[in-house]
């Protein structure tokens, strides 16, 4: 919502346009605080300065340097923020730069390139590690997972079922589960993770969140939203939940009619977390404000409208997916499908195929879906959400 | 009229348009965080002969990357913190951004001589930016300038430079990235042998789309495929005849109002918009009234030399909103006026031939013209009252 004063000040301030005040201004106060660098802003901006210190005091440290991507990993997937991101490439840059470059570099190094969609890159570094160290379950596991975004069972399955060799169970099943959910067989899926989920130790939460929101994707194939819902708690009440978790658990909310709801579940645990700095959860509440038709519905478009502008701007295309969605909503359906079918050239989750059926559908070029209905006939996915929208047509 | 004052008072429109903008920005995200986004700075450059002046917007959060500006630590970046690094930032600023003209390097100016220009700070949703400015001096006045910038890409491989630079009236945009450091940017407007295609569209246009000038030039070619007499019209012997009327007509129209035209958008004659069309609309209906009842001195052509003085002022203020710079006048005047000449053309391609065949009936003397003169006389009065604003 706008201030109440709104409206006078936006007179004074066009008023102002006239004889045009500088945008910029010379700060008068020393005090003046310009910017947080630390909590109560967040927390992973002081660790990972503190990370950075260590290092600047040690650049040749190959494990302080893995440290720092670690954890500027995890804090891009838990705030949404893509600066530290480019900060762990950067740390990570001298040392995937030498002739033979460690396998853990090129782990990191793909998990990097993976988020920001450089697929090929990402399963490239994959390759060498797997050539060099065939047992890295984590290198198998990361190939594996990219093979299922890309929608490609085949591949994925063979590089899980090395991963369970290696031991790295509920790992190995969670993939495998998500092979079969691609591949029409989501019901088995959910029976295997639900029994190695029931089996397995608890002690280790990132794991365990992966195998969470697996399951859930698996019961919304099966047209279980309960059984989701359930899973999606469950994964979210563990520390540090992701920002696609939270996203998720909010469009399972818009898809069940509660967007009443998102907003609440879109708060985050930390007091300082402003949920709406991330692009995907503004995205979501946005889609619930103008589900109920709120009156700020049209100030959150407009900052997804500059968001998108921004990074349009710095020659991003990893946005597509939120885009094509955000569009789709905004009635700009042509602009909608043609995003849409970018995205799924790139990537072929679920979501991303239902967006496109329905971009399609929206702009009245049902053939615009053709490459989603040969997907599906290829790997016989059997999904409730895909068959609804194809029930529709 | 010089470029720069042109390009300033244009500046400082946009400065308070874009004030407004972020007030109202502001406003509706008083108390807010700020957005996530990648590491983002964005630099504006503006040639003028040798001295190349702009600025810089780096976020503060990058910056603190580069010089630990929380120097007590306290988590919040103070602007006097800010402020006391200021000639470190400066320094670093000027160490990372290189511009060469034409191959030879061009000055960073000092920041003693650019302390006119304090640096400022511009808080929004993705954060809060320091502005820097910026001032180079090139040897000579460059064809092209080749920008070279490293400022963040060690620290951040996703930082990114948004860079606008304004040269000649002409905008050019990129995107500065790891892989891409370097960008070589043409200055040279083309020569004025190249005519602007935009505008000669948008000329033409402006013939179409006004109803005002599509009537005033059928008003003066309806009566050119007759010959008027004491009482009535007969028809034009040969084609020829009526050829060289609607010629002479037409070349006297396309005098004025090029004349007055080119006069307007130079600057030298300037009328209140609402009086240019206001008169505009007066003389179609005189015009109109003419064919009716002879009451004009002189010959066809003299009506429309006169009258077209008028349309070409009226032409000068679609022209001015089309808003270029002053090096781009030239060629574009030359283009837009072309562009009206063509669209003239047309019509008289499309009229002539048909009122020469139709010229002798009943039809075209008395429906045509006279009825087609009345119509045209009844609707640009209805104009002319409301655009002096009494309807």
């Amino acid at each position: 919502m706008c201030h109440p004063f709104f409206l006078p000040l936006l007179l004074v301030a066009l008023a102002g346009a006239v004889t045009a005040g500088a945008v910029p201004r010379v700060p008068g106060d020393d005090a003046e605080v310009l910017e947080r660098v630390e909590a109560p802003r967040a927390a992973y901006i002081a660790e990972l300065r503190a990370l950075r210190l260590e290092l600047a005091a040690n650049p040749d440290d190959a494990p302080r340097a893995f440290a720092f991507v670690r954890r500027a990993l995890r804090a891009t997937r838990t705030s949404g923020d893509p600066r530290p991101l480019g900060q762990a490439e950067a740390v990570l840059a001298p040392f995937v730069a030498v002739p033979e470059p460690a396998p853990e570099a090129l782990v990191l190094r793909a998990t990097l390139r993976q988020g920001r969609h450089d697929f090929a890159g990402a399963r490239a570094d994959l390759d060498r590690v797997i050539a060099l160290a065939p047992r890295r379950a984590d290198a198998r596991l990361a190939r594996g997972l990219i093979a299922l975004v890309e929608g490609q069972p085949d591949p994925a399955r063979q590089d899980c079922a090395a991963v369970l060799a290696l031991g790295a169970r509920l790992e190995a099943t969670t993939c495998l589960a998500l092979v079969a959910g691609l591949t029409g067989r989501a019901e088995e899926g959910r029976r295997w993770l639900g029994r190695e989920l029931a089996a397995s130790d608890p002690t280790d939460p990132e794991t365990r969140r992966f195998a969470l929101s697996a399951l859930a994707e698996l019961a919304l194939a099966a047209g279980d939203a309960l059984a989701a819902e359930r899973a999606l708690r469950t994964a979210l009440a563990l520390p540090d939940p992701e920002i696609a978790l939270r996203a998720a658990n909010a469009d399972l909310l818009l898809a069940t009619g509660r967007a009443a709801e998102v907003a609440a579940a879109l708060e985050g645990a930390e007091p300082g977390d402003d949920p709406l700095r991330a692009d995907a959860l503004l995205l979501r509440r946005f889609l619930a404000a103008q589900a109920l038709d709120e009156p700020g519905a049209p100030e959150l478009a407009a900052r997804l409208e500059a968001r998108f502008a921004m990074l349009r701007a710095r020659g991003e295309a990893f946005h597509a997916r939120e885009e094509a969605r955000f569009r789709l909503t905004r009635g700009a359906h042509a602009e909608a499908l043609e995003l849409a079918r970018t995205n799924f050239a790139v990537q072929r989750e679920v979501a991303d195929a239902a967006l496109l059926l329905e971009a399609a559908r929206a702009s009245g070029e049902p053939a615009a879906a053709e490459p989603v209905r040969r997907w599906m006939r290829e790997t016989r996915i059997a999904d409730a959400r895909l068959a609804a929208l194809e029930a529709r047509r | 009229m010089s470029a720069g004052r042109v390009h300033s008072r244009t500046a400082v429109r946009l400065a308070g348009w874009l004030f407004a903008l972020l007030l109202l920005v502001a406003l509706c995200f008083a108390g807010r965080a700020h957005a996530h986004a990648g590491s983002t700075a964005s630099l504006r450059l503006a040639v003028q002969e040798r001295a190349v002046d702009g600025e810089i917007a780096l976020a503060l959060r990058d910056l603190d990357l580069l010089l630990a500006l929380d120097a007590d630590g306290d988590g919040a970046i103070r602007w006097g913190e800010l402020h006391a690094r200021e000639v470190e930032l400066r320094a670093l600023v000027a160490a990372g951004l290189v511009l060469e003209a034409d191959g030879a390097h061009c000055a960073a100016v000092g920041a003693g001589e650019t302390a006119d220009r304090p640096l400022a700070v511009d808080a929004s949703d993705a954060g809060t930016d320091v502005i820097v400015p910026l001032a180079f001096r090139c040897p000579a006045t460059p064809h092209a300038l080749t920008l070279r910038y490293a400022l963040l890409f060690d620290l951040d491989a996703l930082h990114r430079a948004l860079v606008r630079l304004d040269a000649h009236g002409r905008s050019q945009a990129a995107v500065l990235a790891p892989e891409a450091r370097e960008r070589r940017f043409a200055l040279d407007l083309p020569g004025p042998a190249i005519l602007p295609f935009h505008l000669i569209a948008e000329g033409a246009r402006h013939v179409f789309g006004g109803a005002d000038h599509v009537a005033f030039l059928v008003t003066l070619l309806l009566p050119a495929v007759l010959v008027r007499e004491r009482r009535g019209w007969r028809p034009a012997p040969r084609f020829g005849a009526a050829l060289r009327a609607t010629l002479s007509i037409v070349t006297a129209f396309t005098l004025a109002h090029s004349l007055t035209l080119g006069l307007a958008a130079l600057g030298v004659v300037r009328l209140p918009v609402r009086l240019v069309e206001s008169t505009i609309a007066a003389t179609v209906a005189l015009a109109a009234l003419h064919n009716l009842r002879a009451f004009l001195p002189g010959p066809a052509a003299g009506v429309a030399f006169g009258f077209g003085l008028v349309h070409g002022l009226g032409f000068a203020s679609a022209f001015g909103t089309l808003e270029l710079s002053a090096g781009d006048l030239v060629p574009a005047l030359l283009g837009f006026n072309l562009g009206v000449e063509l669209g003239q053309l047309a019509i008289v391609a499309v009229l002539l031939p048909l009122a020469f065949w139709l010229r002798g009936s009943w039809l075209y003397q008395r429906g045509v013209l006279a009825g087609g003169s009345l119509a045209i006389a009844l609707v640009s009065a209805v104009w002319w009252l409301e655009r002096i604003g009494l309807a």
